[in-house]
């Protein structure tokens, strides 16, 4: 999928307040990104929604974040 | 120097006193003054404990001008925060909610627990980076208001200066420990909310004396009559108003609602109803209690919540909505005294009243209640000077 076009699913999903989605997306591109930093902060972006809304992703992306000493 | 000897002729005894000054109850900068004395510094009803039933349930109020979160954590225990995030002092939440995993602030998505911690810094360190040395989640999480809960009402001391809630209440508490058991919300029919256009105090006033019954209240006098009723007073703490008559409503068949358990022979025919300082109001009856939380919304605006409670959590729905609209009635009487008497200061010349030495005494006992708390802090003020 090209970038504009998950771009604007994530503002429609951010509008609608369908967090699930969101850190579905966010916890996908993290993965597929080389750059730690940018992978940490999608995998950031996926946590604290993950943790909004209780979604069982929030433990793997929290020792994720935790291993490049990212979280604590 | 005037207006200490006005608070001054307050605190005489009742026969000599004056009611307090007109500017108590209309002047902006005098509200400011008491929400702290009066308010802040208490333990001041907020809500009751059935607003907010469920794990998660996160309930924003305004309460005299604070933002406020009440909430139900994991434990099931309710917690007061203040509704502001530590970082930005942005508002967390804005409408009622149930909150199913953390708190996020809207703003920069710093997340909290149920339990108030902090739990989430994101980029707080940069990009990506979501800790810092100088960040320590520990010591961020939210502003939590001291709270208790007795008579299902949620009690706060905002400014967290009181006395424990327990050594504070121990008479009111006391007084009406045979009702200390579990009452059931009356539901949805059993609560019902009131604008009045008058200063909070002036509620209280009304609210602990039975003078005003026989004309006001007619309908009332009718089965109980004013000979039959007596002050309570608790310097300092609450006063109010007793009944030996009560008559218990009653259905057709004679259905009526069930009484508490173990009540001493003193409830058979006594009811009673306390105004606790500052701004709670209680009723209790063998078959029923309520409460009237007044929630201050300026020196001339007052919303009076009112919620009813029954000794079975199943009681008859008729009776249920005919007992709400019968104390609906009556608080409504209420309101054109009220509202009148706010009027009536703005009349320049009133010396704040003479009160009737037998009929007003819990009246005037909340009036010393009130000016010996300003004048506390004026003494404060002047030994610092």
């Amino acid at each position: 999928m090209k970038n504009s076009k998950i771009n604007k699913k994530i503002a429609l999903y951010f509008k609608k307040r369908r967090y699930n989605h969101l850190v579905k997306i966010f916890a996908r591109k993290s993965k597929k990104i080389k750059d730690l930093d940018n992978a940490c902060f999608l995998a950031t972006q996926a946590y604290v929604l993950s943790l909004e809304s209780n979604n069982p992703l929030s433990k793997g992306l929290l020792n994720f974040l935790k291993k490049y000493n990212r979280e604590n | 120097m005037m207006i200490n000897q006005e608070l001054k002729s307050v605190l005489k005894e009742i026969d000599q006193s004056n009611g307090l000054p007109n500017r108590n109850y209309t002047d902006d900068i005098q509200y400011n003054i008491e929400k702290k004395l009066l308010i802040f510094d208490q333990w001041a009803g907020v809500a009751v404990s059935e607003d907010i039933p469920n794990v998660g349930d996160a309930i924003p109020i305004t309460f005299v001008g604070v933002p406020l979160l009440l909430l139900r954590n994991e434990k099931r225990e309710l917690k007061v925060f203040l509704n502001v995030c530590r970082h930005r002092g942005m508002i967390l939440i804005n409408k009622p909610k149930n909150v199913r995993g953390a708190i996020r602030c809207p703003y920069h998505s710093w997340c909290y627990s149920k339990n108030g911690n902090l739990i989430s810094t994101p980029h707080v360190g940069g990009p990506g980076k979501n800790i810092h040395k100088g960040i320590n989640k520990e010591k961020l999480g939210l502003l939590e208001i001291k709270s208790h809960i007795w008579q299902n009402i949620i009690w706060i001391n905002i400014n967290g200066n009181a006395p424990a809630f327990e050594n504070y209440m121990t008479d009111a508490m006391k007084r009406w420990s045979d009702f200390n058991q579990e009452q059931f919300h009356g539901g949805e029919d059993s609560k019902f909310q009131l604008k009045v256009k008058c200063n909070w105090k002036l509620a209280v006033e009304n609210y602990c004396e039975s003078y005003h019954l026989p004309w006001v209240h007619p309908d009332l006098n009718s089965y109980s009559r004013l000979q039959d009723h007596y002050n309570i007073e608790n310097p300092g703490f609450y006063s109010g108003q007793g009944t030996l008559l009560y008559k218990q409503i009653k259905g057709p068949k004679n259905v009526k609602f069930p009484n508490f358990k173990n009540l001493s022979e003193k409830w058979k025919k006594s009811a009673e109803y306390l105004a606790i300082y500052p701004n709670v109001l209680l009723g209790v009856h063998k078959d029923h209690t309520y409460s009237i939380i007044l929630i201050p919304k300026g020196p001339n605006k007052t919303i009076e919540k009112v919620d009813i409670y029954y000794s079975k959590k199943i009681t008859d729905t008729n009776l249920r909505k005919r007992n709400t609209k019968q104390w609906k009635k009556v608080f409504k009487e209420d309101i054109s005294v009220v509202e009148g008497m706010q009027k009536g200061r703005k009349g320049i010349h009133f010396d704040g009243g003479k009160f009737s030495p037998v009929m007003d005494g819990p009246t005037h006992c909340f009036h010393k209640w009130v000016a010996s708390n300003l004048l506390t802090e004026e003494d404060n003020l002047h030994e610092k000077q």
